[in-house]
């Protein structure tokens, strides 16, 4: 390419035994040249018996960063980046082991781009929710949030460059292997004692820490609150314990935390699959944008210190409060995670969405108690 | 005697493409054969046979009109370059390429099909914008295989092997 060529596209194309794989004269501008194979140019022996004015696999005699290489295979160049390999999204494990029918799952995900400064990676589509973002090389835990089939964009972002499929570098397939049935008790999990424990810790220490400052009588409160918590926590997850083992169904368990997690607040058993709404609940879903998306934007948010949130940001993390999602999401710094009863209802595949299809399946809704 | 005239000329043209050679000025549809002269395509075309060009110092193939399409269906278009180094034996290039896209936007050459042996570049986008060449492979042309001075246009999925010459050391793009 030569002079005032611009916003040309050279992609995947085989480029081998020329006296130049690519060459951009100077003052070519704007153009991007991505994955592309070019090697063995030149041919090895012109290479060996040609010294002067020698050629290259990606020859580029225009200015630095005027013009856009991402994930070319090459061996040789000049003014021009050329790695051995191109930019790479993975995701491990993958497929992601899980047991029943659960509807969520988690992984790591891990990238390469060695051409890109800042990267992104998006959920969905190029532009959809930003999950993670940094260097052109790093890995994010996803937290237990993937559903099967999820797929996720790495986007170069660098310079500002926008979020469409001409900077995607790699996408990756997370799919979901189904196992044998549940257990009882979660697996790799904190015990209960270990929550209250490190509620009642964290407390103690935050008193000790700010201690010229914090009355004594607060903090005795607030550690009661905690062990209260802890308490409430402990009954919940050992009555469930209790049915598990007495041989509650499914259906049957799936009651008991439809009636004591909160959920009759603002739904009421529905039909065929879907939960019906008390008139509390029908005010407050207005404009709700689903579960799924939530979860999927509080991934995100967690993310961004709350001084720095949106109100866009701040009003979401204030409605998943609100919607009672903290009960089983927890929230901290960078990360959304499970709270004990979380990972308890997700072990025993009775997260939102089953506990939806559990209590609303079948001709009437069992129990009493219930709207 | 105005009858007669229209029936020898018919006769005539039906002779020539029965020769497989096509005239400079052909708006050529359907191509294949040997090209003494550089043939103008504007409209969509096809390539329906190997093609052998013997033109000197002009294009082959030269694409005059906005928005054609040449669909080289596999067949090769040949120039009259050295086997072994694509240009005059050893010596410097020559001026003749295989396909010159001169001034136009939205022209397509799509592939597969390969533009061999050209003493110059074996494609030449000159001054055009928003065009595609796609899967075709240019092999032993003695400047570059395809070379690009436009802006907008999409190249992908095409095959260069063995272009350019040590006096002019151009790319295989």
């Amino acid at each position: 390419m030569v002079a005032a060529d611009t916003d040309n596209v050279i992609e995947e194309n085989e480029i081998v035994g020329n006296a130049n794989g690519i060459f951009l004269t100077t003052g070519v501008q704007g153009n991007i040249i991505r994955r592309n194979t070019i090697v063995g140019n030149p041919p090895v022996q012109l290479a060996v018996d040609h010294l002067a004015n020698p050629g290259f696999d990606i020859k580029s005699l225009a200015d630095l960063g005027a013009n856009i290489f991402l994930g070319n295979i090459c061996a040789t160049s000049l003014n021009a980046p050329c790695p051995s390999v191109g930019p790479t999204l993975t995701a491990s494990p993958n497929p992601i082991p899980v047991t029943g029918n659960a509807f969520h799952g988690a992984t790591t995900l891990s990238w390469n781009a060695p051409d890109a400064k800042v990267i992104e990676v998006h959920v969905g589509s190029p532009a959809g929710p930003v999950f993670a973002e940094g260097g052109n090389r790093g890995s994010v835990d996803t937290g237990v949030w993937v559903a099967d089939g999820m797929v996720f964009y790495l986007q170069d972002v660098s310079d500002g460059r926008p979020l469409t499929a001409d900077y995607t570098l790699a996408t990756v397939v997370v799919r979901f292997e189904r196992r044998g049935s549940a257990s009882l008790r979660p697996q790799n999990g904190p015990g209960r004692w270990a929550w209250g424990a490190a509620l009642v810790l964290g407390f103690g220490l935050f008193a000790i820490v700010s201690g010229q400052h914090v009355r004594l009588r607060r903090t005795a409160l607030l550690i009661l609150a905690a062990l209260a918590l802890s308490r409430v926590t402990l009954a919940q997850t050992s009555k469930l314990d209790e049915m598990v083992k007495a041989g509650a169904s499914q259906k049957e368990l799936a009651n008991y935390v439809f009636d004591t997690h909160g959920c009759k607040n603002c739904h009421t058993i529905g039909q065929n699959g879907k939960l019906g709404f008390t008139a509390k609940g029908r005010e407050r879903a207005q404009g709700f944008e689903g579960c799924i998306n939530m979860l999927t934007a509080m991934t995100v948010i967690v993310q961004v210190p709350e001084e720095k949130r949106s109100s866009a940001q701040r009003q979401k993390a204030q409605r998943f409060e609100e919607f009672g999602c903290t009960s089983c999401h927890q929230l901290t710094p960078g990360k959304l995670g499970l709270t004990e009863v979380g990972a308890k209802l997700a072990h025993l595949h009775l997260g939102c969405l089953e506990l939806e299809k559990l209590t609303s399946s079948g001709p009437a809704a069992q129990g009493g108690g219930r709207h | 005697m105005k009858y007669r005239l229209r029936t020898a000329a018919w006769i005539v043209s039906a002779l020539l493409a029965g020769l497989g050679t096509n005239a400079g000025i052909a708006h050529a549809a359907k191509i294949r054969g040997v090209i003494s002269a550089t043939t103008a395509i504007a409209e969509d075309s096809q390539l329906v046979g190997d093609v052998t060009c013997t033109v000197t110092g002009v294009p082959c193939l030269d694409i005059t009109a906005p928005k054609v399409t040449l669909d080289l269906n596999g067949f090769a278009i040949s120039g009259l370059g050295d086997p072994k180094t694509g240009c005059s034996g050893s010596s410097a290039a020559g001026a003749e390429h295989g396909i010159r896209v001169l001034n136009q936007t939205g022209v397509v050459i799509r592939g597969p099909g390969i533009v061999q042996l050209f003493r110059g570049h074996g494609i030449v986008v000159n001054g055009s914008s928003g065009g595609t060449i796609t899967g075709v492979t240019t092999s032993t042309n003695c400047l570059s295989g395809i070379i690009v001075l436009g802006t907008s246009n999409l190249l992908e999925n095409n095959v260069s092997v063995a272009n350019g010459n040590l006096n002019a050391p151009c790319g295989g793009i």
